[in-house]
């Protein structure tokens, strides 16, 4: 028997998880129809399963993303403004916003489904491949979810699922 | 109370060791592993009071970490520090002889409620 894909983690699932780790008050809306193109800086995350297979994408505004991790990490929005600016997150504020999305993957593990993991992170020049794009694109799971993260912005967070 | 952190990431070392200090209990030294292996030494050769321990790590993942410290026969208190605890996870790592399971995300009360009830 066939396992399920993994899931898409449930709005307010989200939004607790990400107020919880984050200790931030956060908003979250979950707009209808299929995730809408979106022309900002990517930051991407890729989830696996336990044989490597890539099974999941979670894409965020890099701004977003950076504010995800200066949040966790209680350092100011200037933090995560001035990566957004230069593309590039210093190490520390890279390796809390890989813990944020490492945490979310708990989300997207149910009982019965696929287990997935966190494995990698891009952004900017670097991208995922292509057989990872085109298998995304056409994932039959795809939610678009815009955040508030309170004294942080807001931004918009795609989960792509196959 | 003389803790080791095991975690690669660095951030999340930073977040228990904050938390830890949030707690009603007196924190004398805090030191840090990025793996099992760095830790094992480390474990061994120090006299600590707890040890907080991912589960998922390269080189030397938790549970392994841990087999090798009780084979070792270090017996420090012992908690897994996780994003997630299915109960297969939780019955190994019982086995191995942990005390406690932390889920993330984590505030200091829910940390130190799932101490005190180990």
């Amino acid at each position: 028997m066939a396992i399920a894909p993994p899931a898409i983690p449930d709005a307010e699932e989200l939004r607790l998880l990400l107020s919880q780790l984050l200790g931030k008050p956060v908003t979250l809306k979950a707009p209808a129809g299929p995730p809408k193109p979106n022309p900002a800086p990517q930051f991407q995350a890729l989830y696996c399963s336990d044989d490597g297979t890539p099974r999941a994408v979670a894409s965020l505004d890099f701004l977003f993303a950076a504010c995800l991790g200066a949040a966790l990490a209680m350092m100011p929005l200037a933090a995560a403004q001035d990566a957004a600016k230069t593309g590039k997150m210093s190490e520390m504020l890279l390796d809390c916003t890989k813990e944020v999305l490492n945490v979310s993957a708990r989300l997207m593990n149910k009982p019965g489904g696929m287990r997935v993991v966190l494995k990698k992170v891009v952004s900017g020049t670097e991208t995922l491949g292509p057989d990872i794009r085109a298998k995304m694109a056409t994932a039959p799971l795809q939610r678009e979810y815009d955040l508030e993260i309170g004294g942080y912005g807001r931004g918009r967070m795609v989960f792509r699922a196959a | 109370m003389n803790v080791l952190i095991v975690d690669d990431s660095k951030a999340m070392r930073m977040i228990v060791t904050r938390t830890l200090r949030q707690m009603s209990i007196t924190v004398s030294s805090i030191t840090e592993a990025a793996d099992g292996s760095e830790a094992l030494p480390i474990a061994k050769a120090g006299k600590f009071d707890l040890i907080i321990c991912d589960w998922n790590m390269p080189i030397m993942n938790g549970i392994d970490f841990l087999r090798e410290i009780r084979k070792a026969g270090v017996r420090t208190r012992f908690g897994f520090c996780t994003s997630e605890a299915t109960p297969d996870m939780r019955a190994l790592g019982m086995q191995a002889g942990a005390q406690f399971f932390v889920t993330k995300p984590f505030t200091a009360d829910t940390f130190q409620l799932a101490m005190k009830a180990a």
